[in-house]
């Protein structure tokens, strides 16, 4: 038995999924987080049940994916239960979408989320009332606080039943989609849709257009605007009928120094700039702390112990291995992700998108392309993943290069680990800096060159919540432990290699051979570009890879201050690692992977010689 | 005179007319086109000489039957050109005014009752036009006059002369913050679904919550909160309620 969940975006379809499945898909308070089809399996009284996590929409009559997709299901039934999740503070504007899905005639359960903040906003739902009209049971919940949850499946179980509710359209549109139906066996709601000119069927389309033109030319309005506004005209009566509301909103309006351009840009950038520095300042303790507890309890015992050549070069690779992942890179990452997950989960990604909208504009995007942007400080791969909230590929064309360019948290780990920490954390943040010139020419530049159609920006604000301290750890620790499984092997594995290869002398070989090109055209001692090839399996690596190549972690006792600056430069522009460009793959295309690889490759050189040549 | 000419002059008197209801004089010709005093009044006396228009003893104008015909033509074509380009094509509403001032003369009258009957069927879904009533100067006059709806006629650069009712409904980015705004139409293309899903119909009420200075708007409608490029919001027409 396949369950579904649809709804409009950010009403907390994936939580809701996430606590019937027991699974961990991405839940964040800006709308668009689920992109693709999300499944997963729950066993209910000794029987199992798909259930899928539909990606939010706000009506089923559209042409973008998600709207097809959604459609698509419904319309070949191929769901044998829709749960329609809707918020209960906006009701009416998700009834709307509601009352287009009831007409499927798919047994249904209503499920009233977010009834907490319903009740802080002074609304009350009578949801007795609402399941009458409706013809379907309703429960309430609060699926932030897990309340109420409990109650889906055995509700949906037992007493889902297709809606009896049906909006009343416009004598002309019930006579036309009568018509269509009569002449072709289509049910109501394909028939109605292919009045709105949607559809497949090419000669349904035809006929229907005809009747749309007579129906256009009686009315001076189009089906689709008369279909629409009948649908939002019963939603905002049915909504009438049970929300009952007390004025108490509460006293002070955050989006009153949120949205504003002053203070609310300043805000933005202090916060930004802010999670920087703190990400720094706790790192580089953590790190400290880690590396000693490594380098006294782990490393000297070892040493000590004199062992073979080859099983010493071994072991204290792992150990040196361990040290870069948990000692330099965990300590960051982990910060970081903690700040991303509240930002994500406050609602303030939608604020920050409606301020940058002017200066996006210049770089040939909306407003909406910062919510990849920021997100890349995180991680290039989800970020690049939500490149899809863009509406047209001219400005997912440009994100791609400007989401891969964003130092990711592996950079920061070079960065804070290098610069931060051997040459200063003011000469840190001018590498953010750096990239930030870099980001606006090059955006600059490709809004000039890059042909293709604009579109504006629409975007819902998500609420402003207070991130739940459970919540944001949870998420940090699923991505983090995504670092853990995956990375530290890789990690550890590579620095085995390359202690072997060092042992054998085939390090030494490569070493050499890419020893002028280092040394002339970088100014870096040659061992440290070998160390950057790491950095496209993954970034963190080339940290990783320097510390074992040059036999320390103390790097600043072989390497000078501007070498180390110029080497964290490098590795953060050089080539995204090689899962985005997997994934920049799979969403943009071969073409636009080789263009953004390249850009990046000769970026991060002519950058890094740039520095050489000015401080030789 | 060239017959534009001839016609902006009696569109000029015409709409002082009916600004006014009250005959004006050749220098309040001359003021509202901005030229000067004495080529309007050489001028206004040929076209008396053709009979267009009659001077009674105290220099006051009057347009005769022939006159006020060609004059309520030409401010007919105006009008309906202002609307299209303004309303329709999105024209800023100055830009409309000045290149209808152009088309005017030359445009025919087939044409002119088609986009009519156009701007009017797309009217009816957002309201009737009422623009301002336009003033044109004659198209050999290259004295560039930037117009301010803000001065009243009289003073000095009063190219306004209109009747003062204003247009009844302006873009989102026009509205002021925190009022409340029912929406009159959308004169947008391809994401007007969009629109459409998230509440923006003719009739809603929705008010603009925040307005940045690069017209950017945080729109609340249907108690949902949405932010909007300042190209979309210009495509949706607003009256205050």
């Amino acid at each position: 038995m396949k369950i579904g969940l649809i709804g409009n975006p950010n009403v907390g379809k994936s939580l809701i999924f996430n606590q019937l499945t027991g699974l961990g898909v991405e839940v964040s308070n800006y709308p668009g987080t689920t992109v693709g089809l999300e499944k997963g399996h729950v066993c209910y009284q000794r029987e199992k049940f798909e259930i899928c996590d539909l990606p939010g929409i706000y009506s089923l009559d559209g042409d973008s994916d998600e709207e097809k997709l959604v459609n698509g299901m419904l319309e070949r039934h191929e769901l044998d239960l829709v749960i329609a999740i809707l918020d209960a503070v906006h009701l009416e504007r998700n009834l709307y979408l509601f009352l287009q899905v009831a007409e499927y005639g798919l047994p249904l359960l209503v499920v009233l989320n977010m009834a907490d903040e319903a009740e802080k906003f002074g609304i009350s739902v009578d949801s007795t009332e609402l399941s009458k009209i409706l013809g379907c049971p309703v429960i309430m919940t609060a699926a932030i606080h897990g309340r109420g949850t409990g109650q889906i499946l055995p509700s949906a179980l037992s007493s889902a039943s297709p809606a009896t509710v049906a909006v009343a359209y416009d004598h002309h549109i019930e006579a036309a989609v009568r018509s269509i139906m009569g002449n072709f066996p289509v049910s109501r709601p394909v028939a109605i849709l292919s009045l709105e000119g949607i559809g497949a069927d090419q000669e349904i389309l035809d006929s229907s257009a005809a009747i749309a033109g007579e129906i256009e030319n009686r009315h001076k309005m189009s089906p689709r605007q008369i279909i629409s506004a009948n649908r939002h005209h019963f939603a905002e009566q049915l909504a009438d009928r049970v929300i009952t509301t007390r004025q108490k909103k509460p006293a002070f309006d955050l989006d009153r120094l949120l949205t504003k351009s002053i203070p609310g840009i300043p805000i933005m950038a202090a916060i930004l700039i802010g999670i920087l520095l703190v990400v720094f300042t706790i790192g580089s303790w953590l790190e400290g702390i880690i590396v000693a507890f490594f380098t006294t309890f782990l490393v000297a015992p070892l040493l000590s112990l004199s062992l073979p050549p080859l099983l010493q070069q071994v072991s204290i690779s792992v150990l040196l291995g361990l040290q870069a992942g948990i000692g330099i890179a965990f300590p960051f990452i982990f910060t970081f992700y903690i700040f991303i997950s509240i930002l994500e989960d406050s609602g303030y990604l939608t604020r920050a998108a409606f301020l940058a909208d002017q200066a996006m504009h210049r770089i040939g995007m909306h407003g909406q392309a910062i919510i990849p942007l920021i997100l890349g400080f995180g991680c290039t791969v989800p970020a690049v993943m939500s490149i899809r909230l863009l509406a047209s590929r001219r400005e997912r064309f440009i994100a791609s290069f400007l989401v891969t360019m964003i130092p990711c948290s592996a950079r920061t780990v070079i960065i804070a680990g290098v610069v931060a920490t051997f040459v200063g954390i003011w000469w840190a943040l001018s590498i953010y800096l750096i990239v930030f010139i870099l980001v606006v020419l090059t955006g600059l530049f490709l809004s000039r060159i890059t042909p293709g159609e604009r579109f504006g920006m629409i975007m819902e604000m998500a609420p402003l919540r207070a991130p739940q301290a459970g919540n944001v750890v949870k998420k940090s620790w699923r991505k983090i432990s995504e670092f853990l499984i995956i990375a530290m092997p890789l990690l550890i594995l590579s620095s085995v290699i390359l202690g072997l290869l060092q042992y054998y002398g085939i390090i030494t070989a490569f070493t050499n051979f890419i020893a002028p090109f280092s040394t002339m055209v970088l100014g870096l001692p040659a061992y440290a570009t070998t160390a950057l090839m790491f950095g496209i399996l993954r970034k963190e690596m080339a940290l990783g890879a320097l510390v074992v190549l040059a036999g320390t972690p103390a790097l600043n006792t072989v390497m000078t201050q501007v070498q180390l600056y110029t080497w964290a430069i490098i590795s953060v522009l050089f080539v995204p690692c090689i899962s985005t460009i997997a994934v920049l793959y799979r969403q943009m295309g071969l073409k636009t992977v080789v263009l953004v690889t390249t850009y990046t490759l000769i970026l991060g050189l002519a950058i890094g010689a740039g520095i050489h040549l000015a401080f030789p | 005179m060239e017959s534009s000419e001839r016609e902006d002059y009696l569109e000029a008197v015409l709409v002082r007319h009916l600004a006014a209801q009250a005959t004006p004089s050749a220098k309040d010709v001359a003021e509202d086109l901005s030229i000067g005093e004495d080529t309007v009044s050489a001028d206004l006396k040929s076209l008396e000489n053709q009979g267009d228009l009659v001077f009674d003893e105290n220099g006051a104008i009057s347009l005769t039957v022939q006159g006020h015909s060609t004059a309520e033509r030409v401010l007919k074509k105006h009008r309906v050109l202002q609307c299209f380009l303004g309303e329709i094509l999105g024209m800023e509403e100055r830009a409309a005014s000045d290149e209808a001032c152009v088309l005017e003369h030359s445009i025919s009258d087939s044409a002119i009752n088609r986009i009519g009957s156009y701007v009017n069927k797309a009217g009816s879904r957002r309201g009737r036009h009422r623009g301002n009533t336009p003033l044109c100067r004659p198209m050999n006059n290259s004295t560039p006059k930037p117009p301010d709806p803000g001065i009243t006629p009289g003073e000095k650069k009063a190219p306004h002369a209109g009747p003062s009712t204003g247009p009844t409904f302006r873009s989102l980015i026009d509205a002021t913050e925190s009022i409340p705004l029912t929406v009159m139409g959308i004169t947008g293309g391809e994401y007007l679904h969009r629109l459409i899903d998230l509440g923006v119909i003719p009739g809603e009420v929705v008010i603009l919550k925040r307005k940045l200075h690069n017209n950017a708007v945080v729109l609340q409608v249907k108690e949902c909160d949405i932010a909007l490029s300042p190209e979309i919001a210009g495509t949706i027409l607003v009256e205050k309620r």
